[in-house]
């Protein structure tokens, strides 16, 4: 069923509705709505790779958090530190959050199941303490704050500059949809298809000779890696590096915009970020009883759309 | 431990557990303003939060054990959102607290060591809890069934056992134990909300260091964590934050399945 | 006939009376009730503001663990618009709250909302250091004129101070600083124990005490006692850590459900029997803090704050007894005399500038000079901190058989500025 006959005909022409959908937005868009788009997009990127482990390899990580906290504090300790230059900076994010999910990754796929879940967590949450305690290098709970954003060579010529929200909206875009690019062709690849079969059947496809612990591992590193891109973003975006980033209620926001949006689809992922965030802001600056409206929606969402949004039109 | 018999035995990832134990604390503060008797308390809030885990399984849950743990996790977290807004709305914001029971408000000093009384209380009230339910588990009727229904649950269909019914009882009894757990907690900690997420994720620790599944190894998890939490916290108190987690990472890395947990 | 009509009105007023409601019903109360007055033999009220109406963004928490501040101060805020008809240089004041909630990001969202959504003149609020500090430089860039009602990081009055940002709490600084001299001077306590939250406002709060009871002769005997926050464990570990035996007494810095869970322990514990002080600033000791640990609390205390619920001065009785009259019986609080406060320092200000706040600099300076006499005893600006200068009143804890367990006003240190460094 996945991909379905209908999503195999018309996703190509809804991703481009999609992007061209999200790259008109500065054109229309109140400042605080771009403002508040830029956050989801930035989010977005980060449920992205959270599918590629639940979704895709089958791993329910509740600590996915850690390395979107870990990217955001290197590039704010690199930008504090005079380095400038968009790519360095996200690199930088990316590689400390891919060396963070080694050893991590290499713990937790001991486990499976429950107790991935709650192993990940686990790390996330020391990682967090750690934010809070290593005060000289983090300044503790108080956090990073004053992060300059990087300089794109080529962009001053034509008078843009990413302080400007437009702008930065658009770098988040394209970052956005080149992740969303390679995650797609990732999964599509051999490697995508051998980590779906050992999702299905671990000990079949040992026994056909895998290295499943290298493949999983593998996958665990690269959705690390993906998750501190995000993160220096978001250090970027909001110039700020807070140990509120690890913390295990980031990780449960990532997983429910996952479900909500339906898993193994990375579009999915895309649209619950969106929803889950701006129902969140939304409805948090603008209701007053928030948390009610927040909290029934999610349980209609199980209730009448369990397989997310993407199951809507997987149904059809 | 009300937490591992949902969890462990049904399969369900019940984030609302945390949300029990605060209504339970909320509610044997309402009985101890009112009434001013504490034991009261320690009635009514286990039979409030068996009617209420009751009915939300009937309602809600029952349709979701088919989906599997990811949308378990994001109705349940729907309702801790909407328990905690209304008991906000309810008792407002503040931090309250209940003093401990007459007689119970003071220190005892064993083997060179001082305890308050009241948790040596709790610590006796949990080990005839965890008896009882051993006992239960390894012995009773309802305990054969549950045990069957957790190792393979259309076989005990097929052997003619109610088990929506005996799901239902379950989930209830384990919201009825979290409810217990809030009102015996109440005069050790403070009641705010908020305190659902502190217990869930504590509860969610000591749950699957045990091991799932099994009831014992809910009550070594709890030992393991509470003595490692207090001799951890005063030996390197700057570690205090993640220590908790240290110790379940620890677990797991050596024993994957938990303490006592079946094998996956 | 309309006396029916008025008392339909007030009855679905009073029936849905939350807190957002309230505030923008406090306006249409105040019209219904002017309108009803006269009897509705003339259209034309009392004279109402002609000029534009002046958007005041309230960024505060209405739940996650700051709540309960959160609503005190906005409490004390609508108590002094109230008084004044909500409005001051001819125009109209307009609350529009948004919920800090606890995370900076969440803070940020709100404070952007506020200012770019809601168009507002000017925004108040921050419980919260850290989201306080990370939302300066967006105001700053904006010379959005800002009030900080409650976060204390010392930054703001010192390296990130800002000619926009003005603060009407403290600075952490200020409640410990004159506490150090006071313990080791005129107690005689020497050998004092420290015992914090460890986070921003703890570590800041202890290094003020440290400063001036070292410099007075006292000693600080170690390891400090430095709780995880928020400490969701159990406290015993950290209460045995009091070395009861090598020290005259702790100096304490937590607050809310901290404060009620450690203080509750060791009282159990028996361990504040033990000290011949138990010492710290004010929040550790405050009302909140009190009424819920009731009996447990430390009979005796001494703790240093720019409040206390029994000062005496009649501004301050005045405010306690209409606090209450007007929210339900609920007893005042420091947060809703910092809400107040900031509340008058607005309408003084407007009232200055006769409501002219297209001037910014202008707008600033009316800020800057306000000066009144608050609940809290003499308000006023420092001009080189931003920061406002104040008493601090070092307070005894003790039973009232009138208030229940409250703070006693013993001695006061007057004028306390920050330092600025």
């Amino acid at each position: 069923m996945i991909p379905g006959r209908f999503q195999a005909a018309s996703r190509p022409v809804f991703l481009a509705v999609l992007a061209f959908a999200l790259a008109s937005i500065p054109l229309w868009a109140p400042r605080f709505w771009i403002y508040i788009a830029t956050q989801a997009l930035i989010f977005a990127i980060f449920t992205m790779s959270l599918d590629l482990l639940v979704g895709y390899a089958g791993l329910p990580s509740f600590g996915h958090a850690a390395f979107y906290g870990v990217g955001a504090y290197a590039c704010a300790l690199l930008a504090l530190g005079h380095v400038d230059g968009l790519v360095p900076l996200l690199l930088a994010g990316a590689l400390a959050a891919g060396l963070a999910a080694l050893p991590i990754g290499a713990l937790s796929l001991r486990t499976s199941g429950i107790y991935f879940l709650m192993l990940t967590l686990a790390f996330a949450q020391m990682l967090w303490g750690l934010a809070v305690n290593w005060t000289s290098l983090t300044r503790g709970t108080d956090g990073l704050i004053g992060i300059p954003r990087p300089t794109v060579g080529g962009l001053d010529m034509f008078n843009i500059s990413l302080y400007e929200r437009g702008p930065f909206f658009i770098l988040c875009l394209v970052v956005a949809i080149t992740i969303f690019v390679f995650l797609e062709a990732l999964t599509r690849s051999p490697f995508g298809k051998t980590l779906e079969g050992i999702r299905e059947n671990e000990r079949r496809m040992r026994a056909l000779g895998f290295p499943t612990f290298r493949y999983r591992w593998a996958a665990f590193v690269i959705a690390g890696a993906v998750a501190g891109i995000a993160g220096s973003l978001a250090a970027m975006s909001n110039g700020f590096a807070t140990p509120d980033l690890l913390y295990w209620t980031v990780s449960g926001l990532a997983l429910i915009a996952v479900v909500v949006g339906g898993s193994r689809s990375l579009v999915g992922p895309v649209l619950g970020a969106f929803v889950v965030l701006f129902a969140q802001l939304g409805l948090s600056t603008y209701i007053d009883r928030w948390e009610v409206v927040l909290g029934a929606l999610f349980i209609a969402f199980v209730l009448f759309l369990p397989h997310g949004l993407v199951g809507l039109v997987r149904r059809t | 431990m009300g937490l591992s018999i949902i969890f462990g035995l049904m399969d369900v990832l019940n984030l609302a557990h945390g949300s029990f134990y605060m209504i339970g604390a909320y509610a044997a503060y309402a009985v101890v303003t009112a009434t001013h008797n504490f034991w009261l308390a320690l009635l009514v809030a286990p039979a409030l939060l068996a009617v209420l885990g009751g009915a939300l399984e009937v309602v809600f849950f029952r349709r979701l054990y088919r989906h599997g743990h990811l949308a378990q996790v994001l109705m349940t977290f729907g309702f801790t959102l909407v328990f905690i807004d209304l008991i906000r709305s309810r008792f407002g914001p503040t931090t309250r607290s209940i003093p401990p029971p007459p007689g119970l408000g003071g220190a005892v000093h064993l083997l060179g060591a001082t305890f308050s009384s009241y948790s040596l209380f709790v610590l006796g009230v949990a080990i005839v809890i965890g008896a009882l339910l051993v006992a239960g588990w390894r012995l009773s009727r309802v305990g054969v069934v549950l045990r069957a229904g957790v190792a393979d649950k259309e076989m005990a269909g097929l052997l003619g056992i109610d088990l929506p019914r005996v799901f239902t009882l379950t989930f209830a009894s384990g919201a009825a134990l979290a409810g217990l757990g809030g009102a015996i907690a109440a005069p050790e900690f403070a009641i705010y909300p908020g305190m659902d997420a502190n217990v869930l994720i504590l509860a969610l620790v000591v749950v699957v260091i045990g091991g799932l599944g099994s009831i014992e190894g809910a009550l070594m998890g709890a030992a393991v964590i509470g003595l490692g939490y207090v001799i951890g916290a005063t030996l390197f108190p700057q570690f205090a934050t993640g220590l908790i987690f240290a110790l379940m990472a620890a677990v797991l890395v050596v024993r994957p399945s938990g303490l006592l947990g079946r094998r996956l | 006939m309309s006396d029916e009509i008025e008392r339909y009105l007030n009855w679905r007023l009073a029936d849905r009376l939350d807190r957002r409601g309230f505030l923008k019903l406090g306006v249409t109360a105040a019209g219904v009730a002017a309108v009803a007055a006269c009897g509705g033999s003339t259209a034309v009220g009392p004279t109402g503001p002609t000029g534009p109406e002046f958007k005041l963004g309230v960024v505060l928490p209405y739940s996650g663990v700051y709540a309960e501040l959160g609503n005190s101060i906005t409490n004390g805020m609508h108590m002094y618009f109230d008084s004044v008809g909500n409005q001051a240089g001819n125009r109209k004041i307009t609350m529009v709250t948004a919920d800090e909630q606890v995370a900076l990001a969440d803070a940020v969202a709100a404070t952007k909302k506020v200012v770019e959504q809601d168009g507002v003149d000017m925004v108040a609020g921050y419980v919260s250091s850290p989201n306080a500090a990370g939302n300066r430089n967006y105001l700053d860039g904006l010379k959005m004129p800002t009030l900080i009602a409650n976060a204390g990081v010392n930054s703001l009055s010192r390296a990130a101070k800002s000619p926009f940002i003005y603060r009407t709490s403290f600075s952490n600084w200020q409640p410990s600083h004159p506490m150090g001299t006071y313990v080791a001077e005129k107690l005689g306590k020497k050998k004092i124990q420290l015992v914090y939250a460890k986070y921003g406002a703890g570590l800041e709060s202890v290094d003020s005490f440290k400063e001036t009871f070292t410099a007075s002769g006292g000693t600080i005997v170690g390891p400090d006692v430095a709780t995880p926050f928020p400490n969701n464990g159990d406290q015993t570990p950290f209460v045995q850590a009091i070395q009861t035996d090598k020290i005259d007494g702790i100096y304490c810095f937590m607050s809310g459900t901290d404060a009620v869970t450690f203080l509750k322990k060791a009282a159990e514990l028996g361990t504040l029997k033990k000290l011949s002080l138990v010492s710290g600033a004010g929040f550790f000791l405050e009302q909140d803090v009190l009424a819920a640990i009731t009996d447990a609390a430390p009979d005796g205390a001494i703790t240093g704050l720019h409040w206390a619920l029994t000062l005496t001065n009649k501004e301050n009785q005045d405010f306690i007894s209409k606090y209450s009259k007007k929210f339900s019986g609920r007893q005042a609080d420091v947060f809703a005399v910092q809400g107040f406060d900031t509340a008058r320092v607005i309408v003084d200000a407007l009232n200055v500038v006769k409501g002219n706040t297209t001037n910014k600099d202008a707008f600033m300076t009316a800020i800057a000079g306000v000066a009144f006499k608050s609940p809290r005893g003499d308000f006023k600006f420092d001009p080189s901190t931003n920061n406002v200068i104040q008493t601090i009143y070092v307070r005894k804890t003790v039973k009232d058989p009138k208030l229940g367990w409250t703070n006693q006003v013993i001695d006061q240190y007057p004028g306390v500025a920050d330092p600025g460094k």
